[in-house]
């Protein structure tokens, strides 16, 4: 299995990213887009997170076999904002910081809108996130 | 879970019940059901038989808790777009919050349970509301119907095939 993961060689070896580390970049980008109220991790990782733990990647699935990467997002969408703009944006972040700071090829970043929340609700949300840290 | 599944489920449940009674019994001094144990334990046959029914029942118990452990394969959703960059799909309990944010516009709505399916026209909504008695039926329904599919088109970007209003009650509390 390890042996798919790509693979940035260089003269003085190979440099591995693990797919941890490109979720919680995609993670971080798709917090930042405006309309984006929090990631959706799963109610698993929400009571982990509330025991203290932040997981930056909740809400990410990588997979990244062979050359290019596959992202699929999971978030939950502030009210009012149009759906499919914000999607499109976290899509573009996404897909920029990933291949920036990773130098992965990105091949597709799937949006999954798990939910609405109002602004209230989202400021709740994150304040909940910062207060365990 | 499959409907084998929930079968077994059943049966398992039917057993439990069994054996519970058959504990509160022995607590209670009613010694028939250990004298059964006795007699089904009592011959090489009847021990084998014994151990293969419970061998069974394990194996089919750790499948059914297998079942019911395993998140569900996706939820249920609606997909906006499909393009180069990737997919975008709204879940049906994103839609439901679209629905009861817009509803909040309309006048007279005192309660709403959306109900949304999906065909390849679009989506279906059927909206089962409970209104004050003043209310004009037919407009408040006029005004659901265009608020949601309005509301569903420019923030979910989704199609919207049909919206169906169902007057469920009437808010009989109201003056």
């Amino acid at each position: 299995m390890e042996n798919n993961k790509p693979e940035i060689p260089n003269d003085l070896g190979v440099i591995r990213i693990a797919d941890e580390v490109v979720s919680t970049v995609a993670g971080l980008a798709a917090v930042e887009v405006e309309g984006v109220a929090t990631m959706s991790g799963g109610w698993g990782t929400d009571l982990v997170e509330k025991l203290g733990k932040r997981n930056l990647g909740k809400g990410i699935k990588v997979d990244a076999t062979g050359e290019q990467t596959i992202i699929d997002i999971f978030i939950v969408i502030e009210f009012g904002y149009a759906i499919p703009k914000v999607a499109e944006n976290v899509q573009k972040e996404v897909k920029i910081a990933v291949e920036t700071m990773t130098g992965l090829t990105v091949a597709a970043v799937n949006v999954h809108v798990v939910s609405v929340m109002t602004k209230k609700a989202a400021a709740e949300a994150n304040e909940g996130m910062i207060d365990s840290n | 879970m499959p409907v084998i599944g929930r079968l077994i489920l059943f049966v398992y449940n039917l057993i439990m019940l069994v054996i519970a009674g058959a504990v509160i019994a022995i607590s209670l001094g009613w010694n028939y059901p250990l004298a059964y144990l006795d007699l089904a334990v009592s011959t090489p046959e009847n021990r084998i038989i014994l151990g293969t029914v419970g061998i069974i029942l394990v194996v089919l118990i750790l499948v059914v808790l297998v079942w019911g452990l395993k998140a569900p394969v996706g939820t249920d959703a609606v997909i906006v777009d499909k393009g180069l960059a990737g997919e975008v799909s709204i879940s049906i309990a994103a839609t439901k919050v679209i629905i009861m944010k817009a509803v909040k516009q309309v006048e007279g709505v005192k309660d709403l349970r959306p109900i949304v399916g999906q065909t390849p026209a679009g989506l279906v909504v059927k909206l089962h509301t409970m209104i004050n008695p003043e209310q004009s039926v037919p407009e408040i329904a006029q005004s659901l119907q265009a608020v949601v599919k309005d509301n569903l088109e420019k923030v979910g970007g989704l199609q919207v095939a049909e919206i169906k209003v169902l007057i469920d009650d009437f808010n009989a509390g109201s003056k």
